[in-house]
């Protein structure tokens, strides 16, 4: 009996594994109530993957109105040999990248809806932006800068610009 | 002469063994960077807790400020890292079989509390430590052979949709995704990615023949042993060479872990008797 459960649900995962791979509504509704992370995504990069590097860049108003430069956030370094072993910088890396992905998403091509400021990946970037602010300031703003090593210039393409929030 | 029983312990401690490795190094990873996990920085639990009602309801929600603030992220991350060592040194000991319930506990936590940093190589491990410990509920015969069958089963699947849903792209066929993919900050290699430039036609070859690779990957559950085996020699060195060009050592350890499956799959459930067959049965992986 307890043999026949485990070959069920061996069964049944990758069953639903198959089904979440595929695009379309039935795979939104299984992948809304995976919270747990059980249904793996194997479409690694594709079919287009990102190819542009997101930057993100914040400016606070200090208490005498004054604003500050925009400062980028700093990234982590990039790879070594060691990295093949130990390579912990990973994690903010892709967590950036995901939470810069999943806003874009969000974004979209019109001007974003006052609704985004209530979406998480919003609420993360700028719950970060807020704790690196000087002890004087007052107000905080982000902006999501893009940059494509494939086009002769480097110069950021502004994706988005935060309202400036008060502290 | 060995039983089959002995051969399916031999895949199942190796697959345990080298994912135990991984899932070591990916905790340790995660505590080194443990700063993300304070509520005032990228993977804040006050922020991620807002994303359905139910996760802010009482009593959940005390129970989950424990588990998911800094001080419970911190403990449970320190508690992988203990538990994949433990499961490491004593996988016959059954504090080593609990260490595989924790580890599939903590990898679920890790993305129930905040998907954002986690990527393929932590879908794996979910997968592979979920359906060991799984296993040691019932272990029996057959549970281990459908275990191992499960794991090949899910590697064949991760190979095969990631080159059938690039094969659709013309930037992935050309080659030109391959490098674009390699002149970004996050996962990119200057001077990788400046050689491919320069060499178009080599660039177009790399990317066809990955591509070709990926998908046909499940024929290695058919194909005669050699060619199984070469295909699956394919896979390290292409892990070998993502880690070392774009920094993705934790798909290494996490889907290398899979192969002993794979192998033991090919081998046993497909016996077509030839030479390097007979060779590996020396080895122990077949019966």
């Amino acid at each position: 009996m307890a043999e026949n459960l485990v070959y069920g649900l061996f069964t049944a995962w990758f069953l639903l594994s198959v089904i979440g791979q595929f695009t379309g509504r039935t795979t939104s509704t299984l992948r809304q109530f995976d919270f747990l992370g059980l249904i793996p995504n194997w479409r690694f990069f594709g079919p287009l993957p990102k190819t542009s590097d997101d930057h993100l860049v914040f400016r606070n108003r200090l208490a005498d109105g004054t604003v500050t430069e925009w400062c980028e956030l700093s990234a982590e370094p990039r790879h070594t040999l060691l990295n093949l072993l130990w390579n912990p910088g990973r994690r903010r890396r892709k967590a950036l990248l995901d939470i810069t992905s999943s806003l874009r998403v969000l974004l979209g091509p019109a001007i974003p809806d006052v609704s985004v400021q209530l979406s998480i990946p919003y609420l993360l970037l700028l719950n970060y932006v807020a704790s690196l602010r000087p002890r004087s300031a007052t107000g905080v703003q982000f902006a999501l800068l893009s940059t494509d090593r494939r086009t002769a210039s480097e110069d950021p393409q502004v994706l988005f610009v935060s309202a400036l929030h008060e502290l | 002469m060995e039983t089959s029983v002995d051969s399916i312990t031999k895949a199942i401690s190796l697959v345990r063994t080298i994912a135990c490795v991984g899932a070591a190094i990916a905790w340790a990873e995660f505590l080194r960077r443990r700063i993300l996990l304070r509520d005032d920085n990228l993977l804040s639990w006050r922020v991620m807790c807002l994303r359905h009602r139910a996760l802010r309801a009482r009593p959940l929600r005390g129970i989950l400020d424990g588990l998911c603030g800094y001080s419970g992220a911190v403990a449970i991350c320190s508690l992988g890292l203990v538990a994949a060592i433990v499961s490491l040194i004593f996988p016959a000991a059954r504090i080593g079989t609990a260490g595989l319930f924790v580890l599939a506990c903590a990898h679920i936590w890790a993305f129930f509390r905040a998907p954002q940093g986690l990527d393929g190589a932590d879908q794996m491990y979910i997968l592979v430590f979920s359906s060991l410990a799984l296993n040691e509920l019932v272990d029996t015969k057959g549970t281990r052979l459908a275990l191992l069958v499960f794991l090949a089963a899910q590697l064949s699947l991760s190979y095969a949709v990631a080159g059938l849903v690039k094969l659709s792209s013309p930037e992935w066929r050309s080659g030109e995704a391959l490098s674009a993919i390699l002149r970004t900050a996050a996962y990119g290699h200057r001077a990788v990615a400046k050689w491919l430039e320069d060499h178009k036609s080599a660039r177009r070859w790399i990317a066809r023949l990955g591509l070709a690779w990926e998908t046909t990957f499940p024929l290695a559950l058919f194909l005669p042993v050699e060619i199984a085996i070469a295909v699956a020699a394919i896979g390290i060195a292409f892990h070998f060479a993502c880690a070392l060009v774009m920094g993705l050592n934790s798909f290494l350890w996490a889907f290398v872990s899979v192969y002993p499956a794979l192998v033991y799959v090919r081998l046993n459930a497909w016996p077509f008797n030839n030479r390097l067959w007979n060779t590996i049965s020396g080895a122990g992986l077949s019966e």
